[in-house]
């Protein structure tokens, strides 16, 4: 996408649209950009192509011939790995501080769930005691009750899979000892809980994004 | 018919029945009453904070009748036959109104239904011209001479259903009772009808509205109200130059309205860190208009109205003019006229405000940026066409989709025939167009007068063909986004002028993420118009129809007249802007969605206001210079523009 930054009252603005219009039809390309504003009067306009300054004109210059400006449209833009490397960086800082707000716990239920499932797995460590597997039962119980009585949020899907992770947990740490079924069911009890966490927004956009890795039914544009 | 159904036919009809015999039968009760000392209402006006108390004590009393009966049914039983118990005594405008402001604010399972204007006051909403008979064109010609080119607009401010419209706002939003946010909504939705009002008048190359604002000046425009309303036994007409009455009147609207103009230097509403915009708006509009919210002890409450009666009693034979209803004020050029000054009050208030930072709080989304062959602002997001020409078999959504986006969405459609291959590789098409064609129609106006003469009047009317918007819109968020939609149009000559921008519509859209979609929208479906759109005139309620006395499917009244979505632009064509603007829906939705009627006018029935932004947001405040609105638009990813012309064919 072809970018002008330029004081909004250059005398060559005008001109430099027109001109920008006709090279882009020249090229076959949209004639189609985005503007921004300086708020210094006499700042440059600045044409940008794939985020790099193709063309610069002070406020003496006049607009340049269309065919001029279609030698600039197809720059090749290789980004450098230095760009891609940071581009990946903004875009994962961004979606890790998303899922940060996303599943931090913003009420004392969240707070319970989270206590419940860091306990219960044995995250946390305490001196065992055996009243203790019966105060992380009742904590997992109200759990798996707030996840029953928020079901209008997501359906019984969480619900279903909390009681589930509770009851492995709850049988494994009483009588069956067993490593894997204990993780079982603490991967259950996270996703349940986290899963009930999020905004229906985030849940749309991750079955989206399931749709389009083919994890999930393909994202419908024409429904 | 159902008991349901029985009573809403009983209450329509008493809406049918003809006033003026009815005006005629109270006026002999009311000499009478004269006749052995005792004071009666001679002649209801909304605008008289008197009259409007009465007519509430009477709505309220409709409502207990409802609310204290055992079915509903039986309570509004009980309203008809209290109606017909104060029908003898009682001004019937002013129980006409009372009536109309318990209908309108009933919610309960019965859908009661009001006619059209067309069936309630045909007589009030006859042509001026009358039949075109020469004594009638002499009558008017010598009263409103001196104002050709205001005649030029009587099909404007004389459509039947505009004057429905204004009526019906002043019924949703009475002053007794006000609803949320309805001081601010008394600004916006008379300036809306101002700047489609202006963008007529632009287009006849007549100046735009200035203001009267000074009872010391006479009214320079005469107005005769028509044979018909005359025979109604309504109004009276004003001759051209007429000064206003001597007495207090005149120094009074000078005095009140320095007072509130010393009011706004002196900051009294000025929003601080406590009292935000939209509360400093209600409260000035309230005082101004007024309503029961109006801050006490200000000397100018009520100042709108004021000017509406005193203008109306402008004559000195003890008649008024219609600007004392709302029912005909608009019909008046005076009416604009005293308007554009209550709306200049309103902008001297807004241009206090500082300009928004549209940066802060813009979803990220992308629309694209271009320009016509004349430089003029040119979106290639946005793509209008004909509604006729929409392929059939496949939904407008899907049409736009594949028309428009994928493979297409680097296409430039400005006046082309549209192609695509819909999944069963079949070919749809569909004609994109620069232009929108409005045409004059003619519809008639059929009752019997005073005395069982039938009558029948012609009227134009303005109509368009109708159209469709697709917005192509990318959002650049990688996560789910729900925007707000706002559509706006403005004579392209008054583009830069903010309170000339016409609101066309405002609703929701999803987007996926990072999705490239095509939203439709048709004109049909457009946020300020009432709902279902009324195609003609003449099928707009005017029957009962007892299928839609059903709740589910309710009508609501409130909203502009679909037949006047658009400017009638010229017959070469005028040049409009057409802009939208995306918003953050996050931040914007303050409630529940409409789902009838106009959402940009009254909101949702019975909910708040469900845009939480300032109304005519973003064109409530000054734009930072020296972008200015042109400039701002085109720095904004989130908004676009486009050159439209509007053609009269």
């Amino acid at each position: 996408m072809l970018h002008l930054h330029t004081p909004p009252q250059h005398p060559a603005l005008p001109g430099f649209r027109l001109a920008l219009r006709q090279a882009m039809i020249s090229a076959g390309d949209l004639p189609a950009w985005t503007e921004t504003y300086s708020d210094n009067p006499n700042a440059l306009l600045e044409l940008i192509v794939d985020e790099r300054i193709v063309l610069e004109l002070s406020v003496n210059q006049p607009a340049p011939a269309p065919a001029r400006l279609v030698g600039l449209l197809h720059r090749p833009a290789v980004p450098t790995w230095r760009q891609q490397a940071s581009r990946a960086g903004q875009l994962s800082v961004r979606f890790l501080s998303a899922l940060f707000i996303a599943f931090f716990p913003k009420c004392p239920f969240c707070w319970a769930a989270y206590m419940s499932y860091l306990g219960a797995t044995g995250v946390v460590s305490v001196q065992y005691q055996p009243w203790l597997i019966w105060v992380l039962a009742g904590l997992l119980a109200i759990n798996v009750g707030v996840l029953y009585w928020t079901r209008h949020r997501h359906g019984l899907g969480p619900f279903w899979l909390c009681l589930a992770g509770a009851a492995l947990v709850i049988t494994n740490r009483l009588w069956l000892n067993e490593p894997a079924l204990l993780w079982l069911g603490a991967g259950c009890l996270l996703v349940g809980s986290l899963w009930n966490s999020l905004s229906q927004k985030m849940t749309d956009s991750i079955r989206y994004w399931g749709g389009v890795i083919g994890i999930a039914p393909h994202p419908n544009h024409h429904a | 018919m159902t008991p349901q159904q029985d009573i809403a036919r009983e209450i329509w009809e008493i809406f049918a029945e003809p006033t003026p015999e009815k005006r005629a039968r109270y006026e002999q009760f009311r000499l009478q009453e004269a006749a052995v000392g005792r004071r009666a209402v001679r002649f209801f006006s909304e605008f008289r904070p008197a009259h409007l108390d009465l007519a509430e004590t009477i709505s309220t009393r409709f409502a207990d009748l409802v609310s204290t009966a055992p079915t509903e049914v039986d309570g509004l039983r009980a309203v008809v036959h209290e109606y017909r118990r104060l029908e003898p005594t009682t001004h019937p405008d002013l129980l006409y109104h009372a009536l109309r402001v318990f209908v309108t604010h009933h919610h309960g399972s019965v859908d009661l239904e009001i006619p059209s204007i067309l069936v309630t006051d045909p007589e009030l909403v006859a042509p001026s011209e009358g039949d075109g008979s020469q004594r009638e064109r002499d009558s008017r010609l010598a009263v409103a001479a001196g104002s050709p080119e205001e005649t030029r607009l009587d099909w404007f401010r004389e459509d039947p259903l505009l004057n429905e419209h204004h009526a019906h706002w002043h019924v949703v939003y009475t002053g007794n009772n006000p609803l949320e946010r309805q001081g601010e909504m008394f600004f916006y939705m008379h300036r809306q009808m101002l700047a489609r009002y202006n963008a007529e008048r632009t287009a006849l190359t007549i100046s735009p509205v200035k203001a009267y604002d000074d009872f010391r000046q006479p009214i320079k425009v005469g107005y005769a109200p028509g044979p018909d309303v005359r025979l109604g036994r309504t109004f009276d007409d004003r001759a051209p130059n007429l000064g206003l009455l001597d007495g207090n009147d005149v120094s009074d609207q000078r005095t009140l309205l320095t007072d509130i103009r010393n009011d706004l230097l002196a900051g009294t509403f000025d929003v601080t860190a406590a009292v935000n915009e939209i509360v400093q708006a209600d409260r000035l509009g309230s005082t101004i208009e007024p309503n029961a919210r109006a801050l006490p002890g200000k000397t100018y409450r009520g100042y709108h109205g004021f000017g509406h009666v005193a203008i109306a009693d402008s004559d000195l034979d003890g008649r008024f003019g219609v600007m004392a209803r709302t029912t005909t004020a608009i019909r008046d050029v005076v009416f604009w006229e005293w308007h554009q000054g209550i709306d200049d009050i309103y902008g001297q208030w807004q241009t206090r405000l500082q300009p928004y930072n549209f940066r802060t709080d813009a979803p990220k989304t992308l629309l694209r940026k271009s320009v016509d062959t004349a430089g003029q602002p040119f979106s290639p997001d946005l793509i209008v066409c004909k509604t006729a020409s929409l392929p059939t078999g496949i939904t407008p959504e899907q049409a736009g989709t594949l028309l428009f986006g994928g493979a297409n969405w680097n296409t430039d459609f400005g006046n082309v025939l549209a192609t695509a291959n819909n999944s069963a590789g079949q070919p749809i098409r569909c004609q994109t167009t620069n232009a929108l064609n409005t045409r004059m129609q003619s519809g008639t106006i059929r009752f019997t007068d005073v005395g069982g003469v039938p009558r029948a009047y012609n009227y134009p009317f303005v109509n368009h063909d109708p159209f469709s918007l697709f917005i192509r819109v990318e959002n650049k968020n990688p996560v789910k986004t729900t925007v707000t939609v706002r559509v706006f149009l403005v004579p392209d000559t008054q583009a830069e002028d903010r309170t000339k921008w016409i609101e066309l519509d405002k609703f929701l859209a999803d987007l996926n993420p990072l999705e490239k979609k095509v939203i439709y929208r048709a004109d049909t479906a457009s946020s300020v118009i009432r709902k279902p759109a009324v195609t003609n005139p003449a099928t707009n309620n005017t029957a009962f129809d007892p299928t839609n006395i059903n709740a589910a499917n309710a009508r609501c009244n409130c909203g502009y007249p679909y037949h006047m979505l658009l400017p009638r632009g010229t017959t070469a064509g005028m040049k409009f802007r057409l802009m939208v603007m995306l918003t953050n829906a996050d931040i914007d939705i303050a409630g529940q969605q409409a789902n009838c009627a106009s959402l940009s006018f009254c909101g949702t029935r019975n909910q708040n206001y469900p845009d939480r932004r300032p109304l005519g947001y973003p064109f409530n405040r000054p734009f930072a210079t020296p972008a200015g609105i042109a400039g701002t638009i085109a720095g904004q990813d989130n908004m676009a523009s486009r050159v439209i012309t509007i053609k009269q064919v």
